[in-house]
């Protein structure tokens, strides 16, 4: 495998360990999928490539279902190229093999468009040839090369650069307080005026990690975009998917009615909002409460935890100390204490009107599991006959 | 160790004769690995004679922790790896619980426990059909061993009842990556997997459901439920993958047998174990007790001798040695918790300091440190974890897993195929087809495991234990606890340094960094790099280069993570 000072290496794309885009070129489609064909591009590359990361990026796509990625590389989701995805994860060659798909993307030797994936944040001092905080093959000259050089290469023809996961936006963890590496984001590293070759910014997907499905379904976007079907997604001034993180995790959250009506949670485990647990969701952007993490199962303050805020260029530290209280909760908690309490009250007492039939008006008790009749109070009484009163008028309607 | 090129001898096959060309293979990028990672290796043709393993990158988590906020380790620490995050977090906590001298509730020890045993399913599954079977996959033996090809297009697959497959070859052709049928069936059977992960993490990877001594999930009856049922969907996958391995190593091992040497090394383990009995205490003074409580013990073993099964021995003498990595050290405190002096090295004395260079195989060439128990180089495997629990005379009472001594047995529930018991037997040897087997039952240990302790909760929830939090007491003074656990992968440690509430000093020790660590102190190779000198060339030549496959089954078969290695 070893590569000599200036030849070209050439590879048998027989070779299961040839690079993924010399064996790519002899792919024939499968009559599956080309009888999903759609649009004008039948393939495009995937080059996932890493710098501060942890692979959680990768593990969050993985779980994705929107669509799911053995559908995609296979070409198998109607109207989508066949997505030939080129990720150290996964690839079978290793070595010169693997970082000659990267020469070839460079040199302009592929035989279809690629995009770039970054995961982690991007070491800004790493030079090639010195030591470096990510290494990632040689050149032919056998001068060691960084990640971080590969993409400074790779991006002015790749027809997008997505940054998936809060490090490679922003910076994320390894950007923090604490920073020995130089981290910094992606949309950082190639400065505000860059453009991919199709002429767009670097796009954001942030989140530590990220929704896979906030992923997938981006890229879905896109794709269908490009294929001519679909419209153009929507990105907001950070480049991130505006349908994705336009709204607050707090305004979709399923303990939302109980922030409303000032119930608080007052240790892990308790089924209320979290607010004064450390709760950051009403500030922050992103749909796990409504997405879910894995098929629509989890979800931060679904399952119990706190937001920590973990999709916003802020993560980590202007959202730390994790546990303490966010400042603004004690306006805001204080506020729905007190008209969320009243609300909850006269809640209750309907709530407690609409349970009772009226066969059952009279009877001491309705089923086999009740041991009386729960009778509503005298001012109960007197609210919903108001409150009947005021369902039948013109104004209730 | 010595090779016997068997199928070399066999005078019927033509290019038998011919030589493979020695040389060095550079693995690097080592591909299908946790992070980055960079393997050189020399061979004569015949077997490997030298390798170096070097961890290719460094973000500096252990000083991302410090003067943070305690609690806020948790959080922080555990992102250093997207694979077993809730590992990393439980090794927080666990360091935490023991500076803060809390003692979680049993509904938290339990809620802790499940997960983490989901954790390792989703590692082992991921790991084996993703990273470990294309190396054997049919595009990869039919190109590097022709001979072994021709053989598995003609053996039949023992358990093909089982896994669907009918010939060696068909279970090669279902290991090609993205497209084979272990691959694609493995991917849905593992969003399932996390699907359970998340309904007590919330989110996965990265748990968001955490606090010292919690795992804050709102319980309720769906919780259970719900887990129970993909726990019960899951188990005739975990039947297949045993037996798919089962029969894939059999034949291996009688179509040549100088697999039995691939990937070879002394039976050194070190193991911290993991998944907590509900009623456990993590205390500095009561680690020996909570170690044998533990589902997958605790434990050192010496070229096959167990020298320690307490969990205060395992900890005590680890140290970590920086001589071919990119760091300098920096010594501060020779003591433990209680006063008593810890050896020059151990992590509680020292730490590291970054300082990144040209790789020099001779100086330093990895991000990878190098820790060594007692001095003696120890691999941590799911190997190990299997061969500790197989011998142990005190695995908890239970319906479901049996150590007898020299096996483990494990009785996987009935679904669409019949209740099957899996045994596990202590191997012959270490070496790497044996590690993947471990893997492949570790699957079922792992996964039999979370369902005795789900019992424990639904015992917990009976008699209306269900508290799952106390209030937290942080120290205002100088205080230190050291989390000792397990990733899916083997031995996980976070040794903390604290003073008025912030931490002081934070190090970390995963797996991967005993396994794939470089040279230490005196010279000695790394685990992994063990295992790689004179592990055989068993790939043929056809008078091009090597591709290097031998290496990479040897490097695969540890399933190496740089993410927690070099942190
Ligand atoms: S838990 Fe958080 S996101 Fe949900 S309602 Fe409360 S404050 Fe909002
Ligand atoms: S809710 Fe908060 S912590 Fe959870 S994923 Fe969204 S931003 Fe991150």
């Amino acid at each position: 495998m070893a590569d000599t000072a200036g030849s070209r290496p050439s590879y048998d794309p027989q070779d299961p360990f040839a690079p993924t885009a010399v064996r790519s070129m002899l792919q024939i489609p499968s009559p599956a999928e080309a009888g999903l064909r759609m649009g004008p591009i039948e393939k495009i590359y995937l080059i996932w490539l890493a710098g501060g990361s942890c692979d959680g990026c990768t593990v969050a796509v993985v779980a994705a279902t929107q669509p799911p990625v053995e559908k995609l590389i296979a070409g198998l989701v109607p109207g989508l190229p066949r997505v030939e995805l080129i990720h150290p994860g996964v690839a079978l060659e290793a070595g010169a093999a693997f970082t000659e798909n990267l020469a070839m993307a460079e040199r302009g030797e592929l035989d279809a468009p690629y995009l770039i994936v970054w995961e982690g944040s991007v070491f800004e001092n790493d030079s090639s040839g010195e030591g470096a905080f990510y290494r990632l093959g040689q050149d032919r000259d056998g001068r060691t090369t960084s990640s971080t050089e590969w993409l400074s290469r790779l991006a002015p023809n790749a027809a997008a650069v997505v940054a998936i996961g809060s490090c490679a936006a922003w910076g994320g963890i390894p950007a923090a307080q604490g920073n020995v590496t130089g981290s910094i984001g992606v949309m950082d590293f190639l400065e505000r005026d860059y453009r991919s070759a199709l002429g767009v910014p670097v796009v954001n997907i942030p989140g530590c990690s990220p929704v896979g499905d906030n992923f997938m379904e981006t890229a879905a976007g896109v794709l269908l975009f490009l294929q001519g079907m679909g419209p153009l997604p929507e990105f907001d001034e950070l480049g991130r998917p505006v349908w994705i993180f336009g709204e607050t995790v707090h305004r979709r959250c399923p303990r939302g009615g109980y922030y409303e009506e000032g119930i608080f949670a007052e240790a892990y485990g308790e089924k209320e909002c979290l607010v004064e647990l450390g709760c950051w969701g009403p500030v922050v952007q992103c749909n796990i409460s409504e997405r879910g993490m894995v098929n629509g199962i989890g979800g931060c303050m679904n399952i119990g935890g706190i937001c920590i805020g973990c999709t916003m260029p802020g993560f980590p530290d202007k959202f730390a100390p994790f546990y303490a209280v966010p400042p603004g909760t004690l306006v805001s908690a204080t506020t729905s204490r007190v008209f969320g309490g009243f609300t909850r009250r006269m809640r209750e007492v309907t709530q407690q009107d609409k349970n009772i039939t009226g066969r059952w008006e009279g009877k001491d008790k309705p089923s086999g599991w009740a041991r009386f009749q729960s009778r509503p109070t005298k001012s109960a009484k007197l609210v919903h006959k108001l409150y009947r009163a005021y369902q039948n008028t013109k104004i209730g309607n | 160790m010595s090779t016997t090129p068997q199928a070399l001898s066999d005078p019927s096959d033509a290019s038998a004769s011919q030589k493979p060309r020695g040389g060095v293979i550079d693995l690097d990028p080592m591909t299908r690995v946790g992070g980055a990672l960079g393997v050189r290796v020399t061979t004569d043709g015949t077997r490997i004679t030298d390798a170096h393993a070097a961890g290719n990158f460094f973000r500096g988590y252990e000083t991302l922790a410090l003067k943070r906020d305690l609690r806020d380790v948790m959080p922080i620490v555990s992102r250093a790896c997207g694979w077993c995050g809730g590992a990393h977090m439980t090794t927080a906590s666990l360091a935490l619980e023991m500076a803060f001298e809390m003692r979680p509730p049993p509904m938290a020890i339990g809620m802790r426990t499940i997960a983490q045993a989901t954790e390792a399913i989703w590692v082992h599954a991921a790991h084996l059909a993703v990273r470990a079977a294309p190396d054997y996959c049919a595009s990869v033996v039919a190109k590097t061993t022709p001979r072994l090809w021709a053989k598995a297009r003609v053996a039949k697959a023992p358990g093909a009842s089982i896994h669907g497959y009918g010939t060696i070859a068909d279970l090669m052709e279902g290991m090609t990556p993205l497209t084979g049928r272990y691959w694609t069936e493995t991917l849905p059977a593992g969003r399932r997997v996390q699907e359970m992960i998340s309904m007590f993490y919330g989110k996965f990877p990265h748990p968001s459901v955490a606090a010292p001594g919690t795992v804050a999930a709102t319980l309720s009856w769906a919780t259970f439920t719900e887990y129970f049922t993909r726990l019960v969907a899951s188990v005739d996958y975990v039947k297949q993958v045993c037996a798919l391995w089962d029969d894939l190593i059999a034949f291996l091992y009688e179509a040549d047998e100088r697999f039995l040497t691939l990937g070879q090394r002394p039976a050194s383990f070190i193991h911290a174990g993991c998944w907590d009995d509900v009623r456990s205490a993590y205390t500095y003074e009561g680690l020996d007790e909570n170690g044998r409580a533990r589902l997958a013990p605790p434990g050192v073993m010496i070229d096959g001798n167990i020298e320690t099964r307490n969990l205060s021995e395992v900890h005590a003498h680890i140290t970590e040695h920086v001589d071919h990595s990119f760091y300098d050290i920096e010594v501060e405190g020779g003591h433990d918790r209680r006063g008593d002096s810890l050896p020059d090295g151990h992590p509680w004395t020292q730490r590291n300091i970054a300082r990144p260079a040209q790789r020099d195989e001779q100086g330093a060439y990895s991000w990878c440190a190098a820790p060594r128990w007692g001095g003696h180089v120890v691999e941590s495997t799911p190997l190990g974890r299997l061969w500790l629990t197989a011998t142990r005379d005190d695995f908890p009472t239970n319906d479901f897993i049996e150590a007898t001594g020299s096996s483990i047995r494990i009785l996987v529930p009935m679904n669409f195929q019949p209740e099957t018991i899996v045994e596990w037997k202590i191997p012959e040897r270490v070496n790497a087809l044996e590690r993947l087997r471990a893997d492949a039952y570790g699957i079922a240990f792992a996964g039999l495991c979370a369902a005795i302790t789900l019992l424990k909760g639904f015992e917990l929830m009976r008699t209306g234990e269900m508290e799952q939090s106390i209030p937290l007491d942080i120290p205002e003074d100088e205080t230190m606890g050291v989390g000792l656990w397990e990733t899916g992968r083997g031995f996980n440690a976070h040794w903390l340094r604290g003073d008025a509430g912030r931490v002081t000093n934070y190090q970390i020790i995963s797996a991967s960094t005993l396994n794939a660590s470089p040279r230490d102190a005196d010279g000695r190779p790394g685990p992994m790099e063990e295992a790689l000198i004179d592990s055989p060339i068993i790939e043929e030549s056809s008078g091009d280069e090597l591709t290097g496959i031998d290496a990479m089954r040897v490097i695969h078969s540890f399933d190496p993570c740089m993410n927690c290695a070099n942190h």
